[in-house]
């Protein structure tokens, strides 16, 4: 377990001081992939980073399964470093070595034996797939082979967790997809905790258990997955999952009658409510957007309809679809 | 026309080997003193593996007090040290202090624009795999950078040769020596042109082989 209090991170230059962080509070579990979502500059590298001291915080603590890793000298630092791997947005791979080399390198730093070294490797390099790639240097490899290689690399040392500094952002789509489908299944296969950070929505949806919402240094919610992408209640995060407050620009003409949008989660989803509630009430329903997202198991739908009909006949189908379980919110 | 070849070659043959022993020596001592300089002046610098950025100053100025002397100078005011070092100021063998000295500072310079060229990326990956400063140094900064490297001491060596034609100055000897001499002094033109193009094919050869090597170890 990962416990973070009230971290700060200050940036002091000659000029100016730069609040990257403000008073974050997180707990991360054993075994779970946690994400940190938020644009560039709300903070995310900087709290990755703090996790193994690659920056200072200003204030704050930061706990590792009861350890408080702020007390530790530099050569505790590094043994510490050496159970928490990390990969990168662009690979760092060194380019002088093999791939072979590249995944011996924390080994050869930690002082393991040659033999192991060997065993290792190879038991590594065929959980990433790479085997046939192990003489190759890292300019004959593709970006996901490049990030196969950090993996690797990472995962050498037994790690009990892993960094991923936006490890997917400079791959294509069905590049990004193979990565994280290898690291949920390193994830399970080893109880790996992963920390995650991404501007991406799509890492988050496909592989995250719980999400982290940063903006501008500050936490602005935590939740389940499936929880935040239903309901977000920050604006950010609004924005983040397309659910956008108010009415969409393209519906604000809509003058025909009201305006709801309609959240369905889970097995309500499959229900027919739209067409129960033109038959029950003769109002018409039109409808205006909509989306249907599939979360690990769940699925969320959110749409928004007009309803055209007798104004008291409205009303009535509005209270009935409040009694379905159903979250509404009555745009016009 | 034999008997002049033969008159040339007997002036040249011996030159060669001076400037050739001069260059090597020096350049061998100035990569002794120059590479940890340079290696101290990427590490301690603002954001470095091993930030001090007091001594960073400082270790700049003096690199650059050392640049600003003139070779010729620096040849004299050094005499001290020669007399200590190899005991006696004057000759082949003392040149290479004052050659080593002078060419010492280029080489921190050359050594710390290479090693700069290492993306921070990288070192910041061994960082977080736990590395020690001096790992990151032996381990990724120099075998990542080595072709820039091959590239800088080339130009080193290119340069020395440069310095290495003022030491006829303190009876040094070598090439320079013997073309200011000979055919500046006596107005004796082939043996300028021949010290000329033996100086040209010297430096040709060493560009070549630098540029050669650099490329096979490039692995980017």
């Amino acid at each position: 377990m990962i416990q973070i209090k009230n971290l700060t991170k200050i940036y002091q230059t000659k000029k100016e001081s730069i609040t990257a962080l403000r008073g974050v509070n997180l707990e991360i579990n054993d075994g779970e992939i946690f994400g940190i979502m938020g644009l560039s500059g709300a903070g995310k590298s900087s709290l990755i980073r703090c996790i193994n001291r690659l920056e200072e915080p200003t204030e704050g603590s930061i706990e590792i399964n009861g350890h408080d890793i702020m007390s530790l000298n530099h050569d505790e630092l590094r043994e510490m470093r050496k159970k928490i791997g990390m990969i990168f947005q662009h690979f760092n791979l060194l380019s002088s070595k093999t791939v072979y080399e590249n995944i011996a390198f924390p080994l050869n730093i930690s002082g393991v034996p040659a033999n192991e070294i060997d065993k290792r490797i190879n038991e590594l390099l065929g959980m990433v797939g790479l085997a046939d790639k192990k003489d190759s240097y890292p300019s004959q490899l593709s970006g996901g082979q490049k990030q196969r290689v950090g993996i690797a690399r990472a995962l050498a040392n037994r790690p009990t967790l892993l960094l991923s500094d936006e490890a997917t952002s400079a791959l294509d789509p069905q590049t990004t997809a193979q990565i994280l489908s290898l690291l949920k299944e390193i994830n399970r296969r080893l109880n790996l905790t992963i920390i995650i950070i991404t501007h991406q929505m799509d890492v988050i949806r496909e592989i995250c258990d719980r999400v982290a919402v940063l903006n501008s240094g500050e936490l602005v919610e935590v939740g389940n997955v499936v929880d935040i992408f239903s309901q977000p209640s920050s604006q950010i995060t609004k924005k983040f999952v397309g659910i956008e407050d108010g009415i969409p620009e393209d519906i604000i003409d809509y003058e025909n009658g009201r305006v709801i949008r309609i959240l369905f989660i889970g097995r309500s989803a499959r229900e027919p409510v739209i067409s129960r509630l033109v038959k029950t009430f003769d109002v018409d329903a039109n409808i205006l957007s909509g989306n249907i997202q599939h979360i690990h198991s769940e699925t969320i739908g959110n749409l928004i309809i007009g309803l055209e009909g007798k104004p008291d006949k409205i009303e009535d189908a509005i209270g009935w679809l409040k009694n379905q379980g159903l979250k509404i919110e009555v745009l016009k | 026309m034999n008997q002049e070849l033969i008159r040339i070659l007997n002036l040249l043959i011996p030159s060669l080997w001076q400037t050739i022993y001069m260059v090597l020596l020096s350049t061998v001592f100035s990569l002794i003193l120059g590479l940890p300089l340079g290696v101290l002046l990427v590490i301690t610098e603002k954001g470095g593996i091993w930030e001090k950025p007091a001594f960073n100053n400082i270790l700049g100025a003096v690199i650059n007090i050392l640049r600003s002397f003139p070779f010729l100078i620096l040849m004299i005011v050094i005499f001290p040290l020669s007399r200590l070092v190899v005991g006696t100021t004057i000759g082949t063998t003392a040149t290479i202090v004052p050659l080593s000295i002078a060419a010492t500072p280029f080489v921190a310079r050359v050594i710390e624009s290479s090693l700069k060229e290492v993306d921070w990326g990288v070192i910041e990956a061994s960082l977080s795999m736990g590395a020690t400063p001096f790992q990151i140094i032996t381990r990724v900064l120099i075998p990542e950078s080595l072709p820039s490297l091959i590239l800088g001491i080339t130009l080193t060596i290119i340069n020395i040769i440069g310095y290495s034609a003022m030491a006829g100055a303190i009876g040094g000897g070598g090439l320079g020596d013997l073309a200011i001499r000979y055919g500046y002094q006596r107005y004796d033109t082939p043996v300028l042109i021949a010290t000329v193009i033996v100086l040209i094919l010297i430096v040709q050869i060493v560009q070549i082989t630098g540029s050669y090597l650099a490329k096979k170890v490039d692995r980017r």
